[in-house]
């Protein structure tokens, strides 16, 4: 039996949980800053989008992962 | 690092390396590829943009300083307007001064005159009115003379002709007509 | 059906060769970037207007927008706008260039148009008889001759060790040999000989494997995204034909644009770090706290 599409589904799936919550964690903590300090919108929506960069990262590996599980053999 | 990773990934698992479409002739080419953009770009894209940024500056910021010039020229130009037009209208108010002054002068040197010329006339007249009047009074007294002899030849009958009569009446009449005048 | 779920191939094909050398479809893709950069800057600086209208406008504001992203972070002083005037021509041009890349994947045409893959007709003992179009079970027999150049790890690797490495050079030639290089070996804590001293030590070995890291994180993440998006745009137009990427397709501007900006703005934040060395930290939260009113005082004005 072949589990490759198993593997390759459970691999973004559990892969994308963590950079989901880390997104919505982040994301929410902006939106307070912003709501708390709106003069420094700039700086937190710049430095969000650096954040966004290194969480989301994860789910690209992850995403990766599975492309490699399921076309290299 | 390069020549470092390209054959550590392809040695490390080939499988994977191949998969990915890693290869050394298009690693080079895409990095080429890339220089030549980076190249491009550094050497005449940005500086083109950037020199057309600053020149706009620059204008604009000459414009403005002209502008600002052209400011100061105005106010200075219409504070000297303002100070011309002041010295003007002194200068009106001196002339108009001294032309009244002179017109009074004029004025009161023709009334003189003409006082004094009224003067004169006036005295030149009486002078003349005067002598007319001496002359009448002579002339009258003379008339009265020739009268009363007439009157008195013709009331005693005879002849008053003597040269004593005469200076007789004469001296009467004179002294009458003198204190009739007083 | 009228046609199958394309096939989702990581490395791009090679479409011709030129002599020995092999020019895949990215580089095609790539290729296309840089005419399109060419005539956009041509005919965005042939008329200099003093009062600029269109592509000149466009042209402008992305120069000025970059340019003070770039100050934001390097800071307004003047040794600020000095670094800011190094790091430009290279931040500008990734972003340019990689945004570019980006959007080629919503042209349409790019991943559908291409030479008929007769090894897959063969496999499938099958014809193609409906001419220059592709229907059914062999839709999928396809070698696109254009795909975006980013969705080719070749080039990602290449772009994302050009920053590690000019972080590199720039950190040598601005702290000098000795400084830099005792961000990785720091035998100045290490022969403090406490605890505190190694595990210092430690860190700084650890960055040296973060660089590489760096390299391969910056690389898998264009690569994921813009793949991933072109995959998305892909398996929608097979479920929900004409309909679902009327959505996507805005979606995957977006993406291109965020990822340009995540990829110039880590380059621009590498290169910054690189200029800075450990210096005295902070001794208290009051005093770190005065140090980011400051800086933002500055980021905001």
């Amino acid at each position: 039996m072949d589990l490759t599409p198993l593997a390759v589904g459970l691999a973004i799936g559990l892969g994308a949980i963590g950079p989901g919550i880390g997104i919505g964690v982040a994301a929410g903590q902006a939106f307070n800053a912003i709501g708390r300090n709106p003069e420094a919108e700039p700086l937190i929506r710049t430095n969000f989008f650096i954040g966004l960069g290194f969480t989301e990262a994860i789910a690209i590996y992850a995403l990766l992962i599975a492309f490699l599980i399921k076309f290299i053999r | 690092m390069v020549a470092i990773l390209t054959p550590l990934l392809a040695d490390a698992s080939s499988g994977i390396s191949e998969g990915l479409g890693i290869n050394t002739v298009a690693f080079l080419s895409q990095l080429i590829s890339f220089g030549i953009v980076f190249f491009l770009l550094w050497r005449y894209g940005f500086p083109a943009i950037i020199k057309i940024l600053e020149q706009r500056q620059a204008v604009i910021r000459e414009g403005v300083e002209n502008a600002e010039k052209a400011k100061r020229d105005l106010t200075e130009a219409s504070a000297r307007a303002e100070q011309l037009l002041a010295d003007a209208r002194r200068q009106a108010q001196e002339t108009i001064e001294q032309a009244a002054k002179n017109a009074q002068q004029e004025a009161n040197r023709i009334l003189e005159d003409a006082h004094a010329r009224a003067e004169q006339l006036t005295q030149q007249q009486v002078a003349r009115i005067q002598q007319e009047a001496n002359r009448a009074r002579n002339d009258l007294s003379r008339l009265v003379v020739n009268l009363s002899i007439d009157a008195a030849s013709k009331v005693i009958s005879r002849s008053v002709d003597s040269k004593d009569n005469r200076r007789l009446v004469e001296e009467f009449v004179s002294s009458s007509g003198q204190a009739g005048r007083q | 059906m009228f046609w199958k779920l394309p096939d989702i191939k990581l490395a791009p094909d090679v479409i011709f060769h030129i002599g020995a050398f092999p020019v895949t479809n990215t580089l095609l893709g790539t290729w296309m970037v840089i005419l399109i950069l060419a005539a956009l800057f041509f005919f965005g600086t042939r008329r200099r207007d003093l009062i600029p209208s269109g592509l000149q406008n466009f042209m402008e504001w992305i120069v000025e927008f970059l340019l003070g992203l770039v100050e934001n972070v390097t800071g307004k002083d003047e040794q600020g706008k000095r670094k800011a005037k190094t790091f430009f021509p290279l931040v500008a041009t990734l972003f340019i260039f990689i945004l570019l890349a980006n959007l080629i994947d919503v042209f349409p045409g790019v991943d559908t148009v291409g030479a008929i893959n007769t090894a897959v007709l063969a496999q499938m003992h099958a014809t193609n008889p409906y001419g220059p179009f592709l229907f059914g079970n062999i839709s999928n027999a396809i070698i696109p001759w254009i795909r975006p150049a980013t969705t080719d790890l070749n080039l990602n690797f290449a772009m994302s060790l050009i920053v590690v490495i000019t972080s590199q050079v720039v950190g040598f030639s601005t702290l000098g040999p000795a400084e830099h290089l005792s961000k990785y070996f720091n035998f100045r804590s290490l022969f403090k000989f406490n605890f505190g001293g190694f595990i210092e030590f430690f860190v700084g070995l650890l960055d040296i494997i973060s660089e590489i890291a760096r390299v391969l994180s910056l690389a898998f993440r264009l690569f994921g995204n813009i793949f991933a998006g072109s995959v998305v745009l892909a398996v929608f137009a097979f479920l929900l034909p004409f309909l679902a990427d009327v959505i996507f397709i805005p979606f995957e501007i977006f993406v291109a644009f965020v990822q340009a900006l995540i990829f110039s703005l880590l380059t621009l934040i590498f290169l910054q770090l690189a200029t800075i060395g450990h210096g005295p930290e902070p001794e208290s939260e009051q005093e770190a706290r005065a140090e980011f009113r400051e800086k933002h005082v500055a980021a905001a004005h």
